[in-house]
């Protein structure tokens, strides 16, 4: 009898030994391209959902209107799976809107005509279905959180003698107004929490930080001193804020906390060191800093130990973002370009390997990451905001008028 | 025993003459610089990219661009309206007379050519880069680089699963002709995007070279395996 199974357990796993050991050719692929889906409908979360995924840069997104009949009117509860691949179909996203409810199918066509994912979003306005729609999509496709939904703030650019906060969805719909300063105000920065902004504004005449609700409502003045020259990094914590201040005549960075409290002094040096960004797990803090001459990106621990220069090509470093993802090292930043082009380039913190992000488009600055770090948001010379997808190359403008400093806040979870 | 024989001096000095040749040869042959030795080695094929001069370490990188595509001049030239300045008309040249021989000499020409052509046709592998020669050629298995080839050609991944780490595996099954009779994916990646992306190549492709003697049945019974790798 143990024999007999020997023999079996010999036959069977040197069966699966040979099968394991088969030589297997491997296949690269040539190249990469846009995934084709197609949205149907003119149903207006359909169409929200559409420009999330469009914004991305990481979808092709068919043309209803080249849509026959027959796809227009299917049942949403199914495809015609040859007729799809006939339009260069991938996949198809079903969203209808209902009186109390917003419903969200999702076809692979190569794996049938029954949805791959259906979800249902009751109680929730519409254009919230539809970004929580698109949201889900994206959590299919690549596993990660997706980031419709979020909000992107910005300051009012131009050369008025009053500009304010300013707030918008990522997709440039719900411009409002945050703060009403009556005064130049500068430099916002989200709470981690995205209920407040931590913002600079020339009230009193000197330059003061001030931290006002998200939604609009009463700002509260957090330094009184009028010596802070740059806006505020809150800690990933919420509890402090990383900021410039100029005492004495020479810029140096700064930790306060939340009432404006001065806790300890980050850099002291007697060049220019400014523009504080925390690492997503709060252990470092990016700043720029004149002290070899040109303005470069460096980093140093969250108690202002061990700085060090972490860019060394360019002339001209500043605004440097940090990836909010604790995963990806990351730092977004603008520099100029030695034909005095400013341009989007990312670092990775560890290595210091420097990307370009953009180029021959005009000037573009000032970038900021999306949540889950797979676009950016930046201010163009060509008007306004633009999402940039540094994968693809694919970019979008968002928002038409004169801004300052986009800040693109948290995602939080509903 | 004085008297010696002409017949064994003669001898004698032959020897010498050829011992001593023999000799000077090997002297002289030890005396000549050696050549070097060619070692076999395996060329590698190289990738050449033009980049123009090098960018100097301290300035920031950029994206590199495809040449702009040629275009045609906006504007035509512009012919002078001086009748003077115009070229003179051309005349055409008649057609020299030809000879009956002249006919056979072409045609002998010709084959001749035609011959020449067939040879070089000959040289190399059928399914070989055009532009390599037989230094640039790299040892391999040459069926698997014909399928990959295929394959390569054909598969775009979707930046959307670009992700790393992704793979799927496939099985396809031909006949000896390289016709493609059923192809599967085994062993999905999970990733939706990625999965359909392997399912559609697979679909695309339809024909496949031809495999090698001995392994038609195997391939048209088992099938081939592939794993598709980002």
């Amino acid at each position: 009898m143990k024999t007999r199974l020997t023999v079996v357990l010999v036959l069977v796993f040197g069966a699966a030994r040979a099968r394991a050991q088969e030589p297997t050719i491997r296949i690269n692929p040539s190249g990469a391209e846009l995934y084709r889906i197609g949205i149907p409908g003119a149903d207006p979360a359909a169409r929200v959902v559409a420009n999330d995924l469009d914004l991305t840069g990481f979808f092709k997104i068919l043309d209803p209107r080249a849509f026959p009949a027959a796809l227009s009117n299917e049942p949403t509860d199914t495809i015609n799976a040859t007729n799809w691949m006939q339009v260069g179909g991938q996949s198809v996203a079903k969203v209808r809107t209902g009186s109390s409810d917003t419903e969200c199918r999702l076809f692979e066509i190569a794996k049938g005509e029954r949805p791959v994912l259906s979800k249902r979003y009751s109680g929730l306005e519409m254009r919230v279905a539809a970004h929580e729609c698109a949201n889900d999509l994206i959590k299919y496709f690549t596993g990660e959180d997706g980031f419709f939904g979020t909000q992107i703030t910005f300051a009012q650019g131009g050369r008025g003698r009053v500009r304010e906060i300013m707030a918008m969805d990522f997709d440039g719909a719900n411009v409002h107004q945050v703060t009403r300063m009556n005064a130049v105000s500068l430099l916002p920065s989200w709470s981690p929490s995205a209920r407040e902004i931590a913002f600079l504004s020339f009230v009193f005449g000197g330059a003061d930080l001030w931290i006002a609700p998200a939604g609009g409502g009463r700002a509260r003045r957090v330094t009184r001193s009028q010596d802070a020259i740059s806006g505020a990094a809150w800690s990933p914590d919420g509890s402090r804020l990383a900021v410039t201040l100029s005492r004495g005549g020479n810029a140096d960075i700064y930790l306060v906390n939340r009432e404006g409290g001065l806790l300890r002094r980050l850099t002291d040096n007697g060049a220019i060191d400014t523009s504080p960004a925390w690492s997503p797990d709060g252990s470092q803090i990016a700043f720029v800093s004149n002290r070899l001459g040109n303005p470069q990106i460096y980093l140093m621990g969250a108690d202002g130990s061990g700085a060090r220069r972490l860019t060394y090509q360019g002339t001209y470093n500043q605004t440097p973002r940090w990836c909010p993802r604790r995963d990806t090292p990351l730092i977004a930043f603008t520099a100029r370009d030695e034909k005095l082009h400013f341009d989007l380039f990312t670092v990775d913190a560890r290595s210091g390997q420097i990307v370009r992000l953009t180029q021959n488009q005009g000037d573009n600055e000032d970038p900021t990451f999306s949540p889950n770090c797979r676009v950016v948001a930046f201010k163009s010379s060509r008007g306004g905001i633009w999402i940039l997808n540094p994968n693809t190359r694919v970019e979008h403008q968002v928002y038409k008028g004169a801004v300052e400093a986009p800040r693109w806040g948290p995602a939080v979870r509903r | 025993m004085a008297s010696r024989d002409p017949l064994k001096v003669g001898g004698l000095v032959v020897t010498l003459a050829l011992h001593g040749g023999a000799v000077g040869l090997i002297l002289y042959s030890h005396m000549r610089p050696s050549e070097p030795v060619l070692m076999p080695r395996e060329f590698m094929v190289a990738k050449i990219v033009r980049l123009g001069r090098k960018r100097p370490k301290n300035l920031l990188p950029t994206i590199p661009m495809p040449p702009p595509e040629p275009t045609a001049p906006k504007e035509a030239v512009k012919l002078t309206e001086n009748e003077a300045a115009k070229p003179a008309p051309k005349t055409e040249k008649p057609p020299p007379e030809t000879k009956p021989g002249d006919f056979k000499q072409a045609l002998a020409r010709a084959r001749q050519l035609e011959k020449l052509q067939a040879q070089a046709d000959q040289e190399g592998d059928p399914s070989g880069d055009p532009s390599g020669t037989s230094d640039t050629a790299s040892a391999g298995d040459l069926y698997a680089t014909a399928i990959f080839k295929v394959y390569f050609e054909q598969w775009k991944v979707p930046h959307l699963a670009s992700a790393q780490g992704l793979s799927a595996r496939a099985r396809v099954f031909i006949n000896a002709q390289g016709n493609v009779l059923r192809a599967q994916v085994v062993k999905p990646s999970g990733n939706g995007p990625y999965d359909d992306s392997v399912v559609e190549v697979l679909n695309r492709v339809k024909k496949l070279p031809p495999p090698p003697p001995g392994l038609a049945q195997r391939f048209e019974r088992s099938g081939l395996s592939l794993e598709f790798v980002p």
